[in-house]
């Protein structure tokens, strides 16, 4: 059974249509990836997926279960969490206070429990504090733990804010542009890093990207997207033979990349 | 030395209801983005319930004088209450203008501020007429090295510090606080790791509010005078103390209330007219040199 099903998903702004009958079928532990040209509604598709736009029509099915309808931080709460293109951090927060936010849902503390400081409260505490260095642990985050997230350089940023993203125990990622203004080097970390995230840690995930190189080997199915409509669907290899999405993004001059690596 | 002190202890005093109510206007300015003008009469509600409990409790008093316990039941029900009132404004005035331009929001407050002074004094059971409020802390004096301290000083300057410890414990220390950390940093980002905004909005109310009520009682303390007044020009003295501190800044809020009661006593102890203008007088210089307050970072908005 797939985990997350989206059927027929449109949204237009004022005649406008921003998306237009998008349908994907996510089985559990894939990476999908979504490509296109600016504009083409990528990023309108994660918003819809989080709950901050509300689609003119479709469904989104989590599990079985319908979301429209609910507000963004419940999203999050069902299991669908999000990085953004431009980083979004809580930047005048530590670096370990930055993850700790992401789990304050899973947390059962009262606000009279907080004041007081009931040994439950602080023992729960402890255990908010050793799941943010265990999972910061994981992805070499730990020794800068104390540091303000703004002053961690700009990978190591990307890094904190899908490390942000798994605190919230999510069931789907939607990573936004996770290798922007990247170097060479930091693009294979980060398809490391993606890669361990579905083969560790059981991830399904939802990916926009324009490099071709960071997508085409890690991508078990790409979506083409252009001016909302989606003009191809396939593996790596279908996609880029695409003459359509050729002409659309790829251009005339790409070379395909080589989807074996 | 012992007539400085003596006026050091009267600052503190004053300084602790200022900064009681300075803590509201810069939690609520840093995670919604707006200056509540009302808060002053949150202060106001909190002081005027006290009168008003302690009445309908007046049969447990001995003597004019209630047991310690009556005391804590009476203070915790009038911050509970002015809590609960400070989320209702909130969800009756703010929040439906939450996305609109800030000076909406700010308009509504002045609106709103309005209101509360003159709703109750539209009721005949309120009105307008001062009320002498009761004694709620016994009212020993001592004399430590020439220094005159009563009771009601020390139980408002250590409730005052107990309360803001607290607080600044749970914003720093908490879920509740880390969600209002987060809120006041980015909002959308903050709804999509989990957070329930509107309710983290609502508890701020209220704790603004209910640190509200407290200052009222202890001002109503030391000055045993309420109305549905007394909230406006204590309301705009707080809010310089947040400004002064850096609006936003919780420390900076604690700490410009202290500057302000403790400059207005000792420039009263000058001349009893300096001490209203004092206040302004460091305003306006932290603003000349310190634009964003002692605690206060500048920010660049990015154009």
């Amino acid at each position: 059974m797939s985990i997350l099903e989206i059927k027929n998903l449109s949204i237009e702004f004022g005649g406008l249509k921003a998306v237009d009958d998008f349908s994907l079928s996510l089985e559990e532990r894939e990476i999908i990836a979504i490509i296109g040209p600016n504009g083409a509604g990528k990023t309108t598709i994660f918003n819809m997926l989080t709950g901050i736009y509300a689609p003119t029509k479709g469904s989104i099915e989590l599990n079985g279960e319908s979301l429209l309808g609910l507000k963004p931080f419940q999203f999050a709460q069902k299991g669908i969490a999000r990085t953004f293109q431009n980083i979004r951090l809580f930047a005048a927060s530590t670096v370990i206070d930055n993850v700790k936010m992401a789990y304050t849902h899973k947390s059962s503390e009262s606000f009279f429990e907080s004041i007081l400081r009931t040994p439950k409260m602080v023992q729960e505490e402890r255990m908010i504090d050793e799941r943010a260095i265990h999972l910061l642990k994981k992805f070499d985050l730990d020794s800068k733990a104390d540091i303000l997230a703004k002053n961690l350089p700009y990978g190591a940023q990307r890094r904190l804010e899908i490390v942000r993203a798994l605190m919230l125990e999510p069931k789907i990622l939607l990573l936004d542009e996770p290798v922007a203004g990247m170097i060479t080097t930091e693009l294979d970390d980060m398809a490391k890093m993606v890669r361990e995230l579905r083969d560790k840690l059981g991830l399904t995930i939802i990916l926009i990207e324009h490099h071709m190189n960071f997508v085409m080997p890690i991508a078990d199915r790409i979506k083409v997207l252009n001016f909302g409509e989606t003009i191809a669907e396939g593996s790596a290899d279908e996609v880029q033979n695409n003459p359509d999405v050729i002409a659309a993004y790829l251009g005339g001059g790409y070379k395909n990349v080589n989807t074996n690596a | 030395m012992s007539t400085l002190m003596q006026f050091l202890v009267y600052g503190l005093q004053l300084g602790s209801v200022y900064a009681l109510l300075a803590i509201g206007y810069t939690m609520v300015y840093g995670i919604v983005g707006m200056i509540n003008f009302a808060h002053g009469d949150f202060l106001m509600i909190g002081a005027l319930s006290t009168f008003f409990l302690s009445q309908a409790f007046s049969s447990f008093a001995v003597n004019g004088t209630y047991s310690g316990l009556i005391v804590a039941l009476i203070i915790f029900v009038a911050m509970v209450g002015t809590g609960l009132i400070g989320v209702s404004v909130e969800a009756i005035a703010y929040k439906p203008l939450r996305n609109r331009p800030k000076m909406s929001a700010l308009i509504t407050a002045v609106g709103v501020s309005m209101f509360l002074e003159n709703f109750p004094r539209a009721l005949p059971f309120i009105g307008p007429s001062p009320r002498s409020f009761p004694m709620l802390f016994p009212a020993k004096r001592f004399q430590i090295q020439g220094v005159m301290i009563s009771t009601t000083q020390i139980i408002m300057i250590v409730l005052s510090l107990v309360f803001m410890f607290i607080l600044y414990n749970v914003v720093n220390r908490t879920k509740i606080g880390r969600q209002m950390r987060a809120c006041s940093m980015d909002k959308d980002a903050a709804q999509l790791m989990g957070i329930n905004i509107n309710r983290v909005i609502s508890i701020t109310f209220f704790v603004g509010a209910a640190l509200a009520a407290a200052s009222g009682i202890f001002y109503a303390s030391i000055y045993p005078q309420v109305d549905v007044y007394m909230g406006g020009w204590l309301g705009t003295k707080s809010f310089i103390a947040a400004v002064i501190g850096g609006i936003g800044d919780i420390r900076g809020a604690m700490l410009g209330g202290f500057i302000m009661g403790i400059t207005e006593i000792l420039a009263t102890s000058v001349n009893s007219n300096l001490g209203y203008a004092i206040g302004f007088v460091i305003l306006i210089l932290i603003l000349l040199f310190k634009p964003a307050g002692i605690m206060g970072k500048l920010t660049i908005d990015k154009v």
